[in-house]
């Protein structure tokens, strides 16, 4: 998902302070960024289509809190990135200790442990005692 | 008709596309063969002979260019050069000819497929940027970056400086000897930049066949943690517990993700999981990078191909006009 410099701060701004409407949100900004209220409105509107943002109308105004918690969306994140590291993905430009997707079955990873174990068999049988 | 340097420049792509695709077209034929070998080697001559075949078409089509240009443009007696292989017309180009048409396939297709990865580098780029805006700085473990996430993984992204990650999921289903293991393989990747790399052996294999750019990057990939995994063996010296601790990572990612494993897309013996385990195991770990081999090879496909060039010339223009 694609967010713009101001829509990762705003969405930082909703997880730090839970329920939020459009004046608030500029209050807050306009100290460090400046910009207009219509700004602010249109990425809180532009999060909201993205899924990141729940609102519920209250008065004239909407209020708006997380539609995904930060650890979701970090969780999220993180499997976008690793699912690129798949043994049938040609694009892959990360290295990760065991691949997200097409992995072996616990009876598959049994084997695999039997083959450990017989290693580690024959290792202590060469010992010297 | 383009005349002067412009026709030079323009024959020489053309010539070189005519080289590019006899090699790829000769190297496809023997890559199963070569693929199948690969085992007896050891991790970092698989690399090497894998950046060798990459490199392969490259290197063999700039000789080849050298080859029938060369004598073209600096010997005043060029018959014995010509015998094998010549270039009519070095300063001319024609528009509406063979050569015209070749670069206008090969240059489209040149540009889709680097703008295709360029999308796929920017858009990972904008993931890993996204990623460390939002996750809370909770600091570092042996080198990792930790990420207070649930999710159970470590990986190493990042092309220039590149960075490795742990998820706190995993972090906290270790035992300090285990994150050390996981720690010194994805330390191990960042060393030696492995994701760059991967980046570039696939912008230089792009233009094989699919299924043989696909049994490329699986091998280049599988060399690759087979390499970090004996970078680990130097520093822990216990290949069964570094097989072991491989294990445990999959049977804990296996939990997370729960019932809804997609089945592997590989046969379990040529799994990577199991190359991995076996290749550790595995006292012998394989022969060297076959040096005399590989330069004969170079030779070959460049005879091959210089004489292809003149072949196909003298061909199309047998049965098509030129």
């Amino acid at each position: 998902m694609k967010l713009g410099e101001l829509e990762k701060l705003v969405l930082q701004h909703v997880w730090d302070n839970g329920e939020v409407d459009a004046k608030q949100v500029h209050a807050h900004f306009v100290k460090t960024r400046g910009g207009t209220l219509n700004t602010i409105q249109s990425t809180l509107d532009r999060l909201f289509k993205k899924g990141l943002l729940l609102r519920e109308k209250q008065g004239h105004a909407f209020q708006y809190r997380e539609a995904l918690n930060r650890n979701a969306f970090i969780g999220q994140l993180i499997s976008n990135i690793t699912s690129d590291f798949d043994s049938t993905n040609e694009n892959s430009l990360l290295a990760a200790f065991s691949s997200l997707s097409s992995d072996l079955d616990n009876t598959q990873l049994d084997e695999l442990e039997r083959l450990i174990e017989a290693k580690r068999a024959t290792s202590k049988a060469g010992q010297p005692k | 008709m383009i005349l002067g340097n412009w026709g030079l420049t323009l024959n020489i792509l053309s010539m070189f596309f005519v080289s590019f695709c006899s090699t790829i077209i000769l190297i496809s034929g023997v890559i199963p063969l070569i693929s199948a070998q690969l085992h007896r080697f050891t991790s970092n001559a698989k690399r090497r002979i894998l950046w060798g075949i990459g490199m392969l078409p490259w290197l063999v089509s700039l000789v080849c260019v050298g080859l029938v240009l060369l004598p073209e443009l600096l010997l005043s007696n060029k018959a014995w050069s010509s015998s094998f292989a010549h270039w009519h017309h070095i300063y001319q180009f024609e528009l509406f000819s063979w050569h015209s048409a070749s670069l206008i396939i090969f240059c489209p297709v040149l540009f889709a497929v680097y703008l295709a990865k360029l999308i796929t580098i920017l858009k990972t780029n904008r993931q890993l940027h996204q990623l460390d805006f939002f996750m809370e700085k909770t600091g570092c473990v042996h080198g990792l970056t930790v990420i207070e996430s649930e999710q159970r993984q470590a990986f190493t992204s990042g092309l220039f400086r590149p960075r490795s990650y742990i998820t706190r999921g995993l972090l906290d289903h270790l035992t300090q000897q285990e994150l050390a293991v996981v720690a010194h393989h994805e330390l191990a990747h960042a060393r030696k930049r492995d994701p760059l790399q991967k980046l570039i052996f696939a912008l230089v294999i792009a233009f094989f066949p699919r299924p043989i750019t696909k049994q490329l990057n699986d091998a280049f990939s599988l060399a690759t943690e087979q390499t970090a995994d004996e970078s680990v063996l130097r520093t822990v010296n216990d290949e069964t517990f570094i097989s072991q601790t491989i294990l445990n990572v999959s049977r804990l990612r296996n939990q997370f993700v729960d019932a809804n494993i997609q089945p592997s897309a590989c046969h379990f013996s040529a799994h990577p999981l199991t190359l991995r385990i076996r290749y550790l195991l595995n006292e012998n770990k394989g022969r060297s990078f076959p040096v005399l081999l590989f330069f004969s090879l170079v030779i070959t496909l460049t005879g091959f191909s210089t004489a292809s060039i003149d072949l196909l010339h003298h061909a199309f223009e047998r049965l098509f006009a030129h």
